[in-house]
């Protein structure tokens, strides 16, 4: 068994140090990029700011990267595809639970009307 | 629980085709319009749970959809490692390489984004992902739902 200070010790440095961590991430949607889009009215391209990761899901998704042409999709099941992965098993788990409580609930029900009393 | 009238039965017989079918083409679909294996299975496991209204709980497979539940996250597993091939976990390694098995290419796609017309068969390993997650799901959700109605009615013999 390991002591409660131990134990205190190593809770101190996973706070601190996933602390450091978070400070460290770069902000939100970094790095800039630019995409250029056509107007149709005036018929002239012209640059907009966006987030360069935004970019590469926007045009690489329907390409040949994924081809897939439902990006949402595209993106949970392919860019993504670990995170699903987790869903799914938490499904698993979930049902897993069900069964396994029920089960010996439905057993436990049972077992009394035939002969035995408790 | 107990087999409901025979009105309720005969309607059911006649709902569960349109409800499986929706729920066949939302996940079938999954790559190409909104929806998905979840939410294809969620509509699926909303037909069993009227067929286990108008049924009754006493004779469902249980083994066989446990053992279908199990299939379907281990073949999505299987094919993350597949994508080892590609050089990494849950990799894409069939999209767009002309395979029979959705791989076909989405045609008119030089940098440009915006709504276009897809074959069935494209985008790799994504549909197939969706097609195991939807057996998931169908299967587990009606195993919860079954093993609640056979809990909730064991107890009671007259009702």
């Amino acid at each position: 068994m390991i002591n409660n200070g131990v134990k205190l010790l190593f809770l101190l440095l996973l706070v601190s140090g996933l602390s450091f961590m978070a400070w460290g991430i770069r902000d939100f949607g970094e790095p800039d990029g630019e995409v250029s889009m056509y107007d149709e009215t005036s018929g002239e391209t012209y640059k907009v700011k966006r987030t360069a990761m935004d970019d590469h899901f926007i045009e690489s998704s329907q390409s040949k990267e994924t081809s897939t042409n439902n990006a949402v999709t595209a993106i949970v099941f392919d860019y993504r595809g670990f995170d699903t992965l987790g869903e799914a098993t938490v499904l698993f788990a979930a049902v897993t639970g069900v069964l396994v409580s029920i089960r010996h609930a439905l057993k436990s029900r049972s077992k009394p009307k035939g002969g035995v009393k408790r | 629980m107990k087999a409901m009238s025979p009105i309720v039965r005969t309607m059911t017989g006649l709902l569960f085709a349109p409800i499986f079918l929706f729920g066949a083409y939302i996940i079938l679909h999954g790559h190409l319009t909104p929806g998905g294996g979840f939410q294809g299975g969620a509509i699926i496991a909303t037909g069993m749970a009227l067929f286990l209204v108008a049924f009754g709980s006493e004779r469902w497979r249980k083994k066989l959809l446990s053992i279908l539940e199990s299939t379907g996250l281990m073949a999505f597993v299987s094919i993350g490692f597949l994508g080892i091939v590609g050089g990494l976990f849950l990799y894409n390694f069939l999209a767009g390489t002309g395979s029979p098995i959705f791989g076909q290419e989405i045609a008119g796609m030089a940098g440009y984004a915006h709504p276009n017309s897809a074959p069935l068969l494209s985008s790799g390993t994504v549909a197939l992902l969706n097609m195991f997650v939807g057996l998931e799901v169908v299967s587990g959700l009606t195993l919860i739902v079954v093993t609640l109605g056979l809990f909730a009615f064991s107890g009671k013999e007259d009702d």
